[in-house]
């Protein structure tokens, strides 16, 4: 276990750089927008507090991990969120994914990704099997779990959001095919899935157009080719050694979303590729952690809770990564624990707080 | 759990992020040509007005819409029916017929063709143009309107009276730089903050508001300056300089008029000026503003001021060098001063014997300066002198004036002045040079009673006062009667009036000339700086007329083009004191 003791020095270091990065590439920006360059980096420093106080609530009550109670009331209140976002969010790049609360924006479907995990484990019995139907009949709670799972989905498909409904799907199908499910089961329900989102699709001619919106080459294609070509300019004339801390010249206006969705692009322009690869052997560190934890991990659900957090984790850290170089088109995921946003964070540090005090449970 | 079922998602996990990895170096390492393919356009901010003190404007942007159909991405039914549109509004508004069948030709050839077409305001007239914009935009449905149809929004700089601002405000070249007088000072609150938006993207104006669209920056306009400038003052100096200017054909003119206790420029003239609509038709040097961005020597102007010093100085021993009683003998017109091994020799224009302090004022005598400076170098001190100059003209100070060029005068360090010459050409005006806002601040603080007041420009500006106490009340009181006398009986006696009491002094310098490295015989700088009414101090006026013809002195040339406009002042500002004084003199 004691390799697993560092967990909280690099999540701690990971979030510092978040911090650090997301003030120098919103600076600028949130000058002209807000007149006060602090404006969203002072935002960032709440959610970081508050993700903090989280972690160590959930390290400190080991308890609540196991409490269907309070997961069920988690689960319900984002399924509430999505289902407002649908019909009271607010529009931002023609697509639905915010949720105006006072003063904050949630984006529900953030917590919803790490729900998805627990969701499954929860669906397991001890021996870490899904079973539909036993000898007194459908096993009722699976059913209904995965009927909350699509649910969510679905919502979230129709904001519209194709990065985290791929993400999720992709998080269930790796959970499904882990836990020694058929593979006809599995190919059926990805059939059906598929269909259903097909059909909602199609169906209604105003999520149509949406999509179209995205879709649309006339349009589209010029601002994803521009965000991208601007990162990968910005990633290139970083270089090697970079260009120093604070001096990107993309962030200021060129690159759009610098703070969020591209923030990748910034940081490999200021540290360069050598502060990129400490970086990225953090995340492996972190990541290498968990996936520790995991399958030392006696208590079968969260065994399998953490090890698809793990996989959820290092897919989204991954697919952002490949937007920002232009390996991969943009869906709009961000790079966990760094990326501008509080919603993002928060779920996060709950998820790490989970695999921490599952940790400590089994030490 | 399944261990090779893990294992194997493991595997490609790693496969995957090694390959984001691997990309990732190739690119840090790779080669540094970056594809130009996408890049970002501007849309230009309204620049902001600049106004006069009662709201004129002076400066404004013109808007300039023009619509773009372009016919590449629009099918052949959507261009049929833009052409039913134009065409019935075109005969809506009975244009002729040549127009008509004109403009379908060029539909028709757009058909074949497939370019873009403009129209612009020009050609269709304005009503009309609008016209056509808003049922293209609200009667066709054309799905994703933009990139289809759009509307270029540019601006022009337009200047409603040219010539008589010309110099103050500057002007726009081509290329939209600011260039010169206030838009170039002020550039950075005017213009405001241009809009980006990426290339191909272009943003549509919809019932005249920038419509939604991919922008990064959208445009901000930018701030109108208020000026303290009243165009009808400004419009009847401009008139009465030129007059002057031509009557003597004189190289240039200017005239500055400012409101004695606020420090408030009202008007800023220089003649010849310039066009800003047509810059371009106007040589290089008409752009420069006489009054603030050339130094010159002004002469005997600058006599008030000196004998106002040495009347306040006090040496050592606590006791004044000069009183107001002191007695200069002025050597019948001729005066020869030994400077080293040449000398110097100083003329008055007329011949005096004896003269008092204030008839040497009075009659703008030379050799009585000459006289009275060569008591202080005897008994003076040179740095007080000196710092006592460097104060008044704003030797080291900015004025703070939002009109570019501006330039801070120059003076010999006290430490290297030529015994017996120095100080006497500073007694004359010479060997001193500033521009000449500079020498009319100085000399406003006669009117002012010893204050040095900033002069503003702006109207939100507030007065500020450099010094509050350059000269004693008793000085002040001395100096006042001298100047009045100058206008009553000494060298300004031409413009002397009943009706208006006017105080002042002229000045008529010789110019240095940078060739023989002499001062010129032949042309000179006539000037005449002065306030009215005497008895209670409102606007302050300097005229200055450089290289006139004909007629040399400031008494002859300045000072009438003083009077006229002082006199038109009087009754466009203070035409409620007229009233009163005209009853009296009834009465």
């Amino acid at each position: 276990m004691k390799k697993t003791d560092n967990m909280r020095f690099y999540l701690f270091v990971i979030t510092l750089i978040g911090l650090i990065f997301v003030f120098s590439s919103s600076a600028v920006f949130s000058y002209y927008k807000y007149y006060s360059k602090y404006f969203m980096f002072t935002k960032q420093l709440l959610f970081f507090i508050i993700g903090w106080i989280l972690f160590f609530t959930i390290v400190k009550f080991k308890k609540l991990v196991s409490d269907p109670f309070l997961i069920y009331l988690f689960l319900f209140t984002i399924i509430f969120l999505l289902l407002m976002v649908e019909f009271k969010g607010s529009e931002i790049n023609n697509a639905t994914r915010w949720l105006k609360i006072g003063p904050l924006t949630i984006q529900p479907s953030e917590f919803f990704k790490i729900i998805i995990p627990m969701l499954f484990a929860f669906s397991l019995d001890k021996q870490g099997k899904i079973i539909v139907k036993n000898r007194n009949g459908l096993n009722w709670k699976v059913i209904f779990n995965f009927f909350i799972i699509a649910l969510g989905t679905f919502l979230i498909f129709i904001e519209p959001d194709f990065g985290t409904t791929i993400l999720i799907l992709t998080i269930l199908f790796i959970g499904l095919f882990i836990s020694r499910t058929r593979f006809k089961y599995i190919i059926l329900m990805f059939a059906i899935i598929v269909s259903l989102l097909f059909l909602a699709t199609i169906t209604s001619n105003y999520r149509l157009n949406r999509f179209r919106a995205i879709l649309s080459p006339t349009k589209g294609e010029q601002t994803i080719r521009y965000q991208i070509i601007q990162s990968q300019k910005a990633i290139r004339t970083g270089g090697i050694l970079g260009k120093g801390l604070g001096k990107s010249n993309q962030k200021i206006f060129y690159l759009p979303e610098a703070w969020s969705d591209f923030i990748f692009a910034v940081i490999s322009e200021e540290i360069g590729g050598i502060g990129t690869l400490l970086l990225l052997l953090l995340y492996f560190l972190l990541y290498w952690n968990i996936y520790k934890i995991g399958i030392t991990c006696k208590d079968m659900r969260l065994r399998y809770f953490v090890i698809l957090f793990f996989i959820l984790c290092s897919i989204q850290t991954c697919l952002n990564i490949g937007v920002a170089i232009g390996a991969l088109p943009p869906t709009g995921t961000v790079l966990p624990l760094i990326s501008q946003g509080g919603s993002s964070f928060t779920a996060f540090m709950i998820g790490f707080g989970i695999c921490e005090s599952v940790r400590l449970k089994d030490g | 759990m399944n261990n090779i079922r893990l294992k194997s998602i493991l595997f490609f996990m790693v496969l995957f992020s090694l390959f984001i990895f691997f990309r990732l170096i190739k690119l840090q390492v790779g080669t540094k040509n970056i594809s130009k393919k996408i890049q970002v356009e501007k849309v230009k901010a309204k620049r902001g007005d600049i106004l006069d003190s009662e709201g004129r404007l002076i400066a404004t942007s013109i808007e300039l819409n023009d619509l773009y159909f372009y016919t590449g991405k629009l099918s052949n039914k959507e261009i049929i029916d833009i052409e039913k549109i134009i065409i019935t509004e075109l005969s809506r508004y009975k244009k002729s017929k040549k127009t008509i069948a004109n403009l379908k030709k060029r539909m028709e050839r757009l058909l074949e063709n497939r370019g873009a077409i403009c129209f612009s305001r020009d050609e269709l007239g304005t009503t009309l143009y609008h016209d056509i914009i808003n049922k293209v935009d609200t009667k066709l449905n054309i799905p994703d309107i933009r990139g289809k149809i759009y509307v270029i929004r540019h601006y022009k700089r337009f200047y409603p009276f040219p010539k008589i601002y010309g110099t103050v405000t500057g002007y726009i070249d081509r290329e939209g730089n600011p260039k010169y007088g206030i838009e170039s000072f002020l550039n950075l609150s005017l213009k405001g903050i241009d809009g980006e938006y990426i290339k191909g993207s272009m943003p549509i104006i919809r019932e005249g508001k920038w419509g939604r669209s991919n922008w990064i920056l959208e445009p901000k306009n930018g701030e109108d300056i208020s000026l303290t400038i009243d165009s009808v003052i400004q419009n009847f100096s401009y008139k009465y300089l030129k007059k002057s200017v031509n009557k003597y054909r004189a190289k240039a003119g200017c005239a500055i008029i400012m409101e004695s206790q606020t420090g408030r420029i009202v008007g800023f003239v220089n003649y010849p000026g310039f066009d800003p609509n047509n810059y371009s038709d106007y040589p290089y040097e008409r752009f420069m503003n006489k009054g603030i961005a050339s130094l010159y020597e002004v002469g005997s102007i600058i006599k008030p001021m000196i004998i106002g010093y040495l009347l306040n100085y006090r040496d050592k021993d606590g006791k004044s060098i000069i009183t107001q009683r002191s007695k200069f003998y002025c050597e019948n017109g001729k005066y020869k001063i030994k400077t080293g091994q040449k000398f110097r020799i100083i003329e008055d224009v007329e011949k005096f014997k004896t003269l008092n302090l204030e008839k040497i004022l009075v009659h703008s005598s030379n050799i009585g300066m000459s006289k009275i400076m060569q008591v202080y170098e005897e008994k003076g001190d040179k740095l007080e002198l000196y710092t006592y100059l460097i104060a008044i003209l704003n030797l080291q100070r900015g004025l703070g004036i939002p009109i570019s060029g501006y330039q801070k005068g120059k003076i010999l360090d006290y430490r290297r002045w030529v015994k017996n010459y120095s100080m006497i050409s500073f007694g004359m005006g010479y060997e001193i040079s500033a521009s000449l806002i500079n020498f009319l601040v100085a000399f406003n603080t006669i009117p002012t009673y010893g204050k040095l007041i900033k002069p503003i420009f702006l109207k939100k500006d507030r007065t500020e006062i450099f010094d509050n106490n350059i000269f004693n009340k008793k000085t002040i009181d001395f100096l006042q009667t001298a100047l009045r006398n100058v206008v009553k009986e000494g060298t300004a006696k031409k413009i002397n009036s009943n009706d208006i009491q006017f105080a002042g002094k002229t000045g008529t310098a010789n110019k240095y000339d940078r060739k023989t490295k002499k001062y010129s015989e032949e042309r000179y700088l006539a000037s005449f700086v002065g306030y009215f009414p005497a008895d209670d101090p409102q606007y302050t006026i300097g005229v200055f007329i450089d290289e006139p013809k004909y007629k040399i002195y400031g008494g002859d040339v300045a000072a009438p083009v003083f009077k006229d406009i002082a006199e038109r002042l009087f009754y466009y500002k203070l035409n409620r004191v007229t009233f009163t004084y005209k009853r009296e003199k009834d009465e």
